[in-house]
């Protein structure tokens, strides 16, 4: 009897698996010219909006690259669910003998990447990064934030708006073991520097997902009730409504990312300024970068490309809105 | 006189060597499962063209079932299957144990630090002495196994729910390693420890060692439940933990038993993961418990206790990380990776059920006495 | 106000019948119980009083025969239908929500209130009444679990004169309570039987019975023996026909035994709330047989004998040597073994095997040095050939060899050493808890209720195995609740009440009506100070 309950078992599960499995790649004769490529993204966590955004434009680059080379270029995207090297690294290896043409990838622990990334690489597997870099790897490019000098932005902008006089100012955090996290808190904390006036408290670090971070920055505002601003060097709280009900302007707050969810706080003047990671463009670029790389055998310009960081602010809030639209159509 | 079954007990021999392979049966389904998923993925899952750098053919070769794969796949394995191992003896106490992904985390981290104060780059550099290796090894398994200690006395001195005192020790722990690394990942790590020994390479690109310490671990646990005093005690603590305590058992140390080896176990896998990763930090191993206890639930033991075994932990570790990487082969779109793994949980331990509620009625049908028997009972 | 439909039976019971997996518990009983009356139900543990009280309160319902309730034929399918038919029961196992308040508890079929809101000022006011009806002074927010077990039962009465009966069923309701308490329980019965309330009272108390009952009706071995007006009989006589059936039929001759060296003796033993001032001795080749009403602490004085009661005190001496006993193990590496009332709850593990449920206890047992332990050094074994264990691990074939010995000498009847537990009949199941013991060669064998659940030819067996086990040298200490059990085989008799030793008497002066008087009557043998025969 539970024999035949594992019979079944079994054929219940290759019908699921059959059901929703895409076609298997092809085994094409010896090549003359590959028609289909296949490139990997894979982001930090699959619970912070940003990489689902990087995902989306992804997803537009391979189909509108496939339509402009005249090939067909497939996304594959794995992401552990919570911050995890040691997932990355299993699905990089995984990628690697799935044998994809290209990785792109933003890393958790650069130190836990970096032999991985190598051996994928003396595999012959293009691999780059983004967002968060593995620097002593040999990943061929990263394309992402300038970190460093991030951080010296959102503190200077914070800054300005507070205007003279003593102020003390929050930082929260994200991921602690995450490269550019660290380097954006080094930066703003270099900038705050020159500012003798300026008190930090934190940097108060919290899981990046959008619950876990407002309510770390609720509860170090109601501690801190002095604190008069937030140099939000990642804005995950603000992926909720929960800092909405904020007084406009009692805090000052300037944070990175603009996505959708976090419009509203710029329309209701508790968010002052906003600078626009260009997370869609992770997703767009990279693939383009591979494209380049793997199809068009061309090496990108310079090895670290930045994005830049465009403000948006009540001026131009509606017009970052309609931009969203066009690129994430529900 | 009216008889029941009368028989004598020396026909139990070759009764008992049914009952034996009927026991194993538990497991060959298991097995059967394995190697109809091992079928379905190398049937559906294609093959790829691998161009070998050396002499630059290009071979041909089953995307599931190519060396390199098969290799990974034993080696993401492991982590769960023996730390499974370790859950399926404190499952089959009637226990559970929530901690062992922050055991593995806090092993690991503590072993990280030690072993990265003696690599390349630190504070100890230089070409590290003999005696380091082994004292990693040490030091690991001994944090697994303190911890482990800890939970038991928890359980046992406390008397709360191992449940709860899990619970607490879940996070308790990696709140320890936290503090410890102060957020940093510890890397670089002596040689002799990674490549010359966990990350031992066979042939191209095949690491066994991994697998190796899963089938050895698994081994000696299945030895241990089978043919040991503790390990008779431990199915009877689990079966009936009263009647058991009325039978002058020694309870309370069995269950410091059964949790210390189960941190010695994450403390195992932890070694592993210091060794193959070469890197770790407090974010290791988070949320890997649930994946550990659904590997020992598909893997038969049961959460009421009194059953279990060492092999099935193994094999349904096996199977869970075959969907995963079925998943990956037959490129599923990975948001649905855990709708399908936690279907297959369900699936297994629904069929287990079904499958002891038909024992038992079997058991109830068997112990009928013949009808004109009636029994004195008091009401 | 006496009720004008006296000489009506409100309630008739025409041929039920009940079985249970295995079991017969009713067979063909028919009586009636008049209106008004306090009925009697009579008759030794296992007679069927209980599960006839159950069947009429819809509990259970009849595999055969049916109930007639005013005349009308009527079957409950629960026993939410058996209350609204007038009909409540007050369980012998008090069953309430100890975390829940009195007036709660006494309003849970029908709380009032308001919308979804909770009345809580209507509900104690309407706990408040039912509980002056019958007398009770608790207050009624307290938690239940706090109360007496004597207030515990008079809400559980109330509980059910809430539901508004007109007949109300009570299952040996002063077997928890005080003397005070019991004199309390009988001013409200005899209150709410002048209001017209008919009561049926389960019990095998003679003096309550001759007190507030009207007409009796015995039970034996799940049939109806006779149904009587009390003023027409008398003790002796319900006695005999309680307990009445040929001794000599299946018992074997009983060889006399002469107690040698004393094994175990215990003296002062108390545990407050469970038992008190227990002392006695017990000598090898004897059988001590404990008798007593349920509830005498027989049971609870075993298992602190044994090792299961932290909040024992008292003095044990095992073959004359002062011991302290603090677990089970001990008690095992001391030779004294515990065979328990509650073989499913207590005594097996039922998914393991016969063969290593009948090892269970010999697993520790070695000489020499343990793994991470000192010696351990136990009766058991005097040759380190004999155990069962080498270090770690077990000698499986040896183990083979014990069980088949065991197997044959018990005669265990079993398809073989393998099948579960679980599958082997009540019978054979208590002789492999025996066999536990014996296979530990424990010297002092404390067996509670050693024949419970087990049918009459294993019962046999049983007994006589008992009988050889004392002629070859054991103390036995039978608890049992069976007086020809006791009669036939105990060299002398304990008799428990109330937590205290009520007598102990030599086997020639032992009968079953001086056991019945000293277990459920307020005689004490002679020898036994009044001072700790008495509970209050």
């Amino acid at each position: 009897m539970k024999h035949r309950m594992q019979l079944l078992t079994v054929i219940a599960l290759s019908a699921g698996l059959l059901a929703v499995s895409g076609q298997g790649p092809s085994t094409s004769p010896a090549p003359v010219k590959k028609q289909q490529y296949t490139f990997a993204l894979i982001a930090k966590n699959q619970g912070n909006p940003v990489f689902q955004a990087a995902r989306i434009g992804a997803e537009n680059a391979a189909r509108d690259l496939s339509r402009k080379l005249g090939v067909s270029i497939k996304m594959q995207w794995q992401t552990p669910n919570e911050d995890d090297a040691q997932k990355q690294v299993d699905f990089l290896e995984q990628m690697v003998l799935q044998g994809v043409d290209g990785v792109s990838i933003s890393c958790v622990i650069a130190d836990t990447l970096t032999p991985a990334i190598d051996r994928a690489v003396q595999q012959g597997v293009a691999v780059m990064c983004f967002d968060s870099d593995a620097p002593h790897s040999k990943r061929f490019a990263f394309f992402g934030t300038d970190d460093f000098a991030a951080g010296q932005l959102i503190m200077r902008e914070l800054v300005k708006e507070l205007g003279p006089g003593k102020h003390v100012v929050g930082l929260p955090g994200g991921n602690q073991n995450a490269a550019n996290i660290q380097t954006r808190i080094r930066g703003a904390l270099g900038e705050a520097r020159k500012y003798p006036d300026i008190t930090i408290k934190g940097p108060y670090y919290s899981k990046e997902t959008p619950q876990d971070a407002a309510a770390k920055v609720e509860e170090v505002q109601t501690a801190n009730p002095d604190i008069d601003g937030w140099a939000m060097i990642g804005s995950w709280a603000l992926f909720t409504d929960a800092l909405l009900k904020w007084e406009p302007g009692r805090v000052k707050i300037v944070a990175m990312d603009a996505l959708p969810a976090e419009l509203p706080y710029v329309r209701q003047g508790v968010v002052a300024r906003l600078f626009a990671q260009q997370t869609y463009q992770w997703g767009y670029r990279s693939i383009e970068i591979l494209a380049d790389k793997v199809i068009l055998k061309k090496d990108p310009a310079t090895v670290m490309e930045y994005s830049p960081l465009p403000l948006v602010d009540k001026s131009n809030v509606d017009q970052t809105e309609q931009d969203w639209k066009k690129w994430l159509p529900q | 006189m009216p008889t029941e079954l009368a028989a004598e007990p020396g026909i139990g021999k070759r009764q008992a060597t049914a009952r034996r392979f009927r026991r194993g049966m538990k497991e060959t389904g298991l097995l059967g499962v394995v190697v109809a998923l091992g079928l379905l993925l190398s049937v559906f899952g294609g093959s790829i063209q691998v161009r070998d750098r050396g002499t630059g053919e290009t071979h041909t070769l089953n995307k599931f079932l190519r060396a390199e794969n098969l290799d990974k796949l034993a080696k993401n394995t492991s982590f769960f299957a023996i730390m499974a191992v370790g859950a399926t003896l404190v499952i089959i106490t009637g226990g559970i144990d929530l901690s062992v992904g922050s055991i593995y985390c806090l092993a690991a981290v503590c072993g990280a630090m030690f072993l990265h104060r003696f690599g390349p780059q630190g504070a100890a550099a230089g070409s590290p002495a003999g005696w380091v290796v082994p004292a990693a090894i040490l030091l690991c398994l001994g944090v697994g196994t303190l911890c482990g200690m800890l939970n038991g006395l928890g359980v046992v001195l406390l008397r709360v729910h191992p449940f709860v005192i899990t619970l607490g020790t879940m996070a308790i722990f990696r709140g320890v390693a936290f503090v410890m690394t102060k957020a940093q990942a510890f890397t670089h790590f002596p040689t002799q420890f990674t490549d010359g020994l966990i990350r031992y390479q066979v042939g191209r690109n095949l690491y066994p060692v991994p697998m190796g310490i899963m089938i050895a671990v698994t081994l000696l646990a299945a030895l241990y439940l089978r043919f040991t005093v503790t390990g008779r005690q431990i199915f009877a603590i689990g079966g009936n933990e009263q009647a058991a305590r009325y039978s002058g058992l020694p309870v309370e140390c069995v269950k410091l038993k059964v949790y210390a080896f189960s941190g010695l176990m994450a403390g195992v896998a932890a070694l592993i993961m210091l060794g193959y990763y070469g890197a770790a930090s407090s974010d290791a191993g988070k949320g890997y418990e649930l994946d550990v206890i659904a590997a020992a639930v598909v893997g038969g033991a049961s959460l009421l206790g009194g059953r279990g075994s060492a092999l099935g932990a193994l094999l349904g570790a096996l199977i869970i990380q075959m969907i995963n990487n079925g998943i990956i082969i037959l490129e599923i779109d990975q948001n649905y990776s855990q709708i399908i793994i936690g279907a297959v949980i369900v699936v297994a331990v629904v069929l287990d059920r079904i499958n002891t509620v038909a024992r038992q009625r079997r058991l109830a049908q068997a112990a009928q006495p013949a009808p004109k028997t009636s029994e004195r009972t008091t009401t | 106000m006496e009720s004008p439909r006296s000489q009506i039976s409100v309630v008739a019971f025409h041929e039920i019948g009940k079985r249970f997996p295995g079991v017969i518990a009713l067979r063909d009983v028919t009586f009636r119980v008049t209106a008004g009356s306090c009925h009697a139900l009579m008759g030794e543990n296992g007679a069927g009083k209980s599960t006839l009280g159950k069947i009429l309160a819809g509990l259970y319902g009849p595999d055969e025969g049916h109930i007639e309730i005013d005349g009308r034929a009527r079957r409950f399918h629960s026993p939410v239908e058996a209350q609204q038919a007038g009909i409540a029961l007050v369980h012998q196992e008090l069953s309430y929500c100890p975390n829940l308040t009195v007036a709660e508890n006494l309003c849970l079929s029908a709380m009032p209130h308001r919308g979804p809101w909770l009345d809580r000022a209507a509900l104690v006011q309407r706990a408040g009444r039912f509980l002056q009806a019958v007398g009770a002074d608790c207050d009624p927010d307290e938690e239940l679990g706090r109360l007496t077990t004597g207030q515990i039962q008079l809400v559980q009465i109330a509980a059910a004169l809430a539901t508004g009966a007109k007949i109300l069923v009570l299952d040996e309701p002063t077997s928890s309570l005080s003397l005070a308490e019991s004199l309390k329980l009988e001013e409200l019965l005899l209150h709410l039987r002048q209001k017209g309330t008919t009561i049926l009272y389960v019990s095998h108390r003679m003096d309550e019975v001759f007190r507030l009952c009207d007409t009796a009706t015995v039970l034996r071995d799940g049939q109806h023996v006779a149904t009587m007006p009390l003023a027409q009989t008398n003790e002796d006589e319900l006695v005999r026909l309680m307990i009445g059936r040929s001794l000599a039929a299946y018992f074997p001759a009983h060889i006399e035994h002469t107690a040698k060296e004393e094994r175990l003796r215990v003296e002062s033993l108390s545990s407050p709330g469970r038992f008190s001032g227990i002392s006695f001795s017990l000598h090898a080749g004897e059988v001590l047989g404990v008798a007593g009403l349920v509830g005498a602490g027989r049971s609870e004085m075993a298992q602190g004998i044994f090792g299961m009661d932290p909040a024992m005190s008292g003095r044990v001496f095992v073959d004359g040597v002062e011991t302290t006993i603090r677990n089970p193990q001990q008690a095992f590496q001391h030779g004294i073994g515990l065979v328990t009332e509650d073989r499913k709850r207590l005594g097996i593990v039922p998914e393991m095997s016969c063969a290593e449920n009948m090892t269970l206890s010999s697993l520790d047992c070695q000489l020499g040095y343990g793994f991470f332990r000192r010696a351990v050094t136990c009766q058991t074994c005097h040759k380190r050939e004999e155990c069962l264990r080498l270090w770690q691990f077990l000698k499986l074939g040896k183990e083979r060899n014990w069980i088949r010995e065991f197997f044959s000498r018990l005669q265990v009847r079993a398809a073989s050493q393998e099948v579960p537990m679980a599958t082997l009949s009540g019978g054979n199941q208590q002789k492999v808890v025996l066999a536990k013991c014996l296979v530990r060669r424990c010297r002092v064998l404390m067996l509670d209720e050693p024949t419970r659940g087990v049918d009459v030819g294993a019962k046999a067996e049983i007994h006589r195995l008992i009988d050889d086990l004392a002629l070859a040298g054991h103390a036995i200490l039978m608890i049992s609740s069976e007086l020809p059990e006791i009669l036939h085989l105990s060299t002398r008799v304990l008799v428990m009440r109330e937590g205290r030793v009520a007598g102990i008497i030599h086997r020639r002066d032992a009968t079953e009506e001086t056991i019945m008087q000293l277990m459920a009557g307020r005689a004490c043998a002679p020898g036994i100070a009044e001072a700790t025969c008495y509970a209050n």
